[in-house]
């Protein structure tokens, strides 16, 4: 498995504009319908860093790359086989490459409401999130998110049907025991997290 | 109940953005799944609605959104 990271504050406007004209019609148009710079940027930075990091990690050429999305939104190869996933929060994008199918989620960390917890945590959870704040809140919910996007379903359905345990020595056990998931030291004020599953 | 609705969106979102019925969440607002769960959770708590990750994927819209707050409450 191999991480990278694209940090948008580093994107200026040539480059901007030389990876827009690079990008697929259907691409444009999503980065078109958003207001927001920064959004724009986080778009066009996650197709731009997915397809130099499968192209990184096969050694192949960018453009000889074909890329496709399933039915519940998780993009794939089409034409090669490796599997990745994308994440963006704040000004950060990652992407996960690995042989086996694969989830990654990045968070930065913000205030939230703490009702959220009842609704994402359970019990278990809680008592860690109660002891490690929100820290331990958003390295619960990454995990969570990595999960559900490894086995390609995304957030449907009860995000309390996967639980996790984080131990004082950073082991990690998820209750479903065909993955394995990792935190990832990404940045200060991030909490990133990767689930992979087993051959 | 839409401006409430556009009131806490716009919370999350940055405030250049307009927003009306039609406003998709995630293709014009770019909401990542994490402010869905908080706003999910903000409607919960104001309107005692459930909102689960499901609803915003079948009710994609502001509009949609609305539509189903009303049916529910």
């Amino acid at each position: 498995m191999q991480i990278f990271k694209l940090d948008i504050n580093n994107i200026d406007d040539s480059l901007f504009e030389e990876w827009y004209n690079n990008a697929s019609n259907s691409r444009k148009e999503k980065i078109d319908r958003l207001v927001n710079a920064s959004d724009k940027k986080l778009s066009i930075a996650a197709y731009h860093l997915a397809r130099q990091s499968v192209a990184c990690v096969c050694g192949t050429d960018i453009c000889s790359l074909k890329f496709g999305i399933t039915e519940s939104g998780k993009p794939y190869t089409k034409n090669i086989d490796i599997f990745f996933n994308i994440s963006h929060s704040g000004s950060l994008v990652v992407c996960a490459v690995s042989e086996h199918e694969i989830g990654i989620d990045i968070q930065q960390i913000k205030p939230f409401s703490e009702k959220i917890i009842d609704r994402i945590a359970a019990e278990t959870e809680k008592e860690y999130i109660c002891k490690g704040g929100e820290i331990a809140f958003f390295e619960i919910w990454t995990l969570k998110e990595a999960y559900f996007k490894c086995i390609g379903t995304g957030l449907a359905g009860n995000i309390k049907d996967v639980t996790f345990f984080l131990s004082e020595n950073n082991e990690i056990i998820c209750s479903d025991k065909n993955v394995e998931c990792s935190l990832i030291p990404i940045a200060d004020g991030y909490i990133c997290s990767v689930c992979e599953l087993k051959q | 109940m839409i401006n409430r609705i556009i009131e806490i969106l716009l919370e999350y979102v940055e405030p250049e953005n307009e927003i009306t019925a039609e406003t998709s969440l995630k293709l014009d607002l770019s909401l990542s799944s994490f402010d869905l769960a908080c706003i999910g959770n903000d409607i919960s708590n104001e309107f005692g609605v459930d909102i689960t990750p499901d609803t915003f994927r079948d009710y994609d819209t502001v509009g949609k959104l609305v539509m189903f707050i009303e049916e529910n409450k």
